[in-house]
């Protein structure tokens, strides 16, 4: 899939290159991109696996090219690419398409209606700690575990902006695998995944037409969704492969799922209140039983601007997850506090520094983190992140990471 | 429109003239003074409709180092509200493709929402942060809104010649308890209530900035808008140039460009 959705971005970019006529003024294309460096340091040997996941120094880089063409006044294409090499991992040297879709929109009686086609990415949600109800695009794990990378989801999305809210349907025609660091990368599982014997309960495998909605409005300080999914799983169950040879390994199975969701931000003097809530039917939880579950993360966010007469802005974020599966949940968020303080420097560099906690009140698990980010000249920038994993409890689903702590410097040159 | 701002202004001078200008003034009269300077120099000012022009700004620091920023800005005016104003960064480029999204509003905060673009993520912003620096300037969130006449009280204090011209000066207070200032004198020109020099102070009551204001050109024959703006901070000795070129008044937008939706749009 991905080398063919390769081979379709270089082709679409060449022909639009070389057949600049069709929009005639080079200000209607803007070519830009960008490539980053980015090595992570692994100062402990992994829990499990092979010799490379030992303790050291993992290179990696990407390339990022967008394209952006404005076909009519109202119409107009947008194209993301995106291609890994790591030196590890060869399940994370990849290419994909991140975005490839054409966006047309025009007054109509009702309002607005936006038309959006091809590979998109779609954002649902409030929360800072993890985004809960966000589902439309899967998760591109194997680029970072914390879940906030996706890929690009095939899909048909109109837009109708009226004065009493903004109504959105999805037609998804095509499920996208989700990826996984592969047996010689960090941060993986102490499992090898097969994802080439992937299982699906639908008839139609990875062609389920998957369907989705929102309704979202803003009433006054109040910025609220409601929304809607009827389709494939973006989470997988693994299932192990008995008539294989070993090593034992497991596959993924992605069920028919329906989840509706509500999510609303709410400002009200110097506070910003968040909440993201779902009921999934459908999934199978961690024990590999069908069960419909009830999940939530919300909190407040409380800034401090110009602190001690200076620039510098503070920002306290507080969220509180729940799973009511708890021990049988898949995810780490099942009863979990979130404590974060960004503080940004407002300086020329645009320096920010982000410290975040996730403490589990279920078990004693904590996971640390600690973000970084300056611009060292108009195009190149620095970010550095420090992961710490090594406080995680045994029964925790992030367990096997347990020696997985990393600290990643990472260097991007615009273009 | 501009028959009330002339009527206005004449209304004005006249008060000038029959005023003598010195001790005899109350606090009445120079509030209501001020007021009228206030709404004439909104009126001669609004009626534009909408317009998009680009700003580059030159930050600069006490020991004279230099950082750029280039953005757009689309404006538009929608009646009996506040104006709807589109924030779309291009430089530096680590947060090109950027947008803010502002809705004003007369006698509240105002809504605030940026876009993301590597999530495709909007995200309402805490309003309360007016005292922010707008990215990393001299100039902050609150300076970049349009000044509402409702979000202030007034006060005439006096007639100064300003350039070629003369000005009046007079005080505002904010209304809002989340500004960053205690007061702002303002200097406008008696021909066309354009504003020339803003001096800022703080809720200590010193005086932590002053904004100046050159190059007025006139559009459509009507509006006067300054290509200059260079805001000065005492206090740290940063000062920040705002350059505003390539204005295009009364383009194709309307009130569906500055929505949530047409924001995930702007790249």
């Amino acid at each position: 899939m991905s080398r063919k959705l390769l081979l379709l971005t270089i082709g679409i970019y060449l022909s639009l290159t070389s057949n600049m006529d069709f929009a005639n003024a080079s200000d209607d294309i803007e070519f830009s991109g960008t490539i980053a460096l980015e090595p992570r340091w692994f100062w402990d040997d992994s829990l499990f696996g092979s010799d490379s996941r030992d303790k050291g120094i993992s290179n990696s880089v990407y390339v990022m090219p967008e394209m952006d063409a404005k076909l009519t006044e109202n119409t107009s294409f947008r194209l993301v690419g995106f291609y890994r090499y790591d030196e590890t991992d060869r399940d994370r040297t990849r290419g994909d398409v991140r975005e490839a879709y054409l966006v047309h929109y025009r007054p109509t009686r009702l309002g607005e209606l936006e038309v959006r086609a091809g590979l998109g990415r779609v954002f649902w949600g409030a929360t800072e700690s993890h985004h809960l109800i966000d589902i439309v695009n899967q998760t591109d794990l194997v680029e970072n575990p914390n879940e906030e990378f996706k890929l690009g989801q095939p899909m048909i999305h109109l837009t109708l902006s009226t004065e009493s809210g903004i109504f959105e349907l999805f037609g998804l025609p095509f499920h996208r695998q989700r990826t996984f660091p592969g047996p010689e990368g960090r941060l993986g599982f102490p499992f090898l995944i097969d994802t080439d014997s992937v299982g699906y309960e639908s008839v139609y495998d990875e062609r389920n037409f998957d369907v989705a909605f929102r309704y979202s409005h803003t009433f006054g300080y109040l910025d609220a969704g409601i929304s809607g999914f009827f389709g494939t799983n973006r989470e997988p169950f693994f299932v192990p492969n008995f008539e294989s040879d070993l090593p034992l390994t497991f596959s993924p199975f992605y069920t028919e799922i329906s989840q509706t969701s509500i999510d609303l931000r709410l400002q009200h003097s110097g506070w910003l209140l968040k909440f993201e809530g779902l009921r999934r039917t459908g999934a199978l939880n961690r024990l590999g039983n069908n069960e419909d579950f009830t999940a939530f993360v919300g909190g407040f966010e409380y800034s401090f601007f110009s602190l001690f007469g200076t620039v510098v802005d503070m920002t306290l974020v507080a969220e509180w997850s729940f799973d009511d599966r708890r021990e049988r949940a898949t995810t780490r968020f099942d009863n979990d506090l979130f404590v974060a303080s960004r503080v940004s420097f407002n300086d020329f560099q645009g320096t920010t520094i982000t410290a975040s906690v996730l403490l589990g009140n279920d078990n004693d698990s904590t996971i640390g983190s600690l973000e970084f980010s300056r611009r060292v000249s108009e195009r190149v920038s620095v970010a550095m992140e420090l992961v710490l994993l090594n406080e995680i409890a045994t029964d925790d689903v992030l367990f096997p990471l347990k020696n997985d702590s990393y600290l990643e410097v990472g260097l991007t040159y615009g273009f | 429109m501009k028959q009330l701002a002339s009527f206005l202004a004449i209304v004005s001078l006249l008060a000038m003239v029959i005023v003598p200008s010195v001790h005899g003034q109350n606090e009445e009269e120079t509030v209501a003074k001020g007021l009228e300077i206030a709404q004439a120099a909104q009126d001669v000012k609004s009626g534009f409709g909408n317009y998009i022009a680009k700003q580059v700004m030159v930050l600069k620091d006490r020991k004279g180092r230099e950082s750029k920023r280039e953005l757009q800005v689309q404006i538009l005016e929608v009646e009996e509200q506040g104006d709807r104003i589109l924030f779309l960064f291009e430089e530096p480029r680590d947060v090109r493709g950027t947008a803010l999204l502002i809705h004003s509003n007369e006698d509240q905060p105002d809504d605030q929402w940026f876009f993301l673009p590597a999530t495709n993520r909007v995200t309402r912003l805490n309003s309360s942060g007016q005292s922010k620096s707008f990215m990393g300037s001299e100039f902050s969130y609150e300076d970049m809104n349009p000044p509402e006449v409702s979000k202030f009280t007034y006060k005439y204090l006096r007639d100064e010649p300003c350039e070629d011209l003369n000005c009046t000066v007079s005080e505002r207070v904010p209304v809002s308890k989340g500004s960053n200032y205690s007061r702002q004198l303002v200097w406008h020109d008696d021909e066309a209530y354009r504003v020339w020099k803003i001096e800022y102070y703080d809720r200590r009551g010193d005086h932590l900035k002053t904004l100046t204001v050159s190059d007025y050109e006139q559009y459509l024959d009507e509006y006067w808008f300054a290509q200059t703006m260079v805001m000065t901070n005492h206090v740290n000795g940063k000062s920040t140039t705002l350059n505003w070129s390539d204005f295009e008044f009364r383009v194709d937008l309307d009130e569906d460009d500055f929505t949530q939706t047409s924001l995930r749009r702007t790249r």
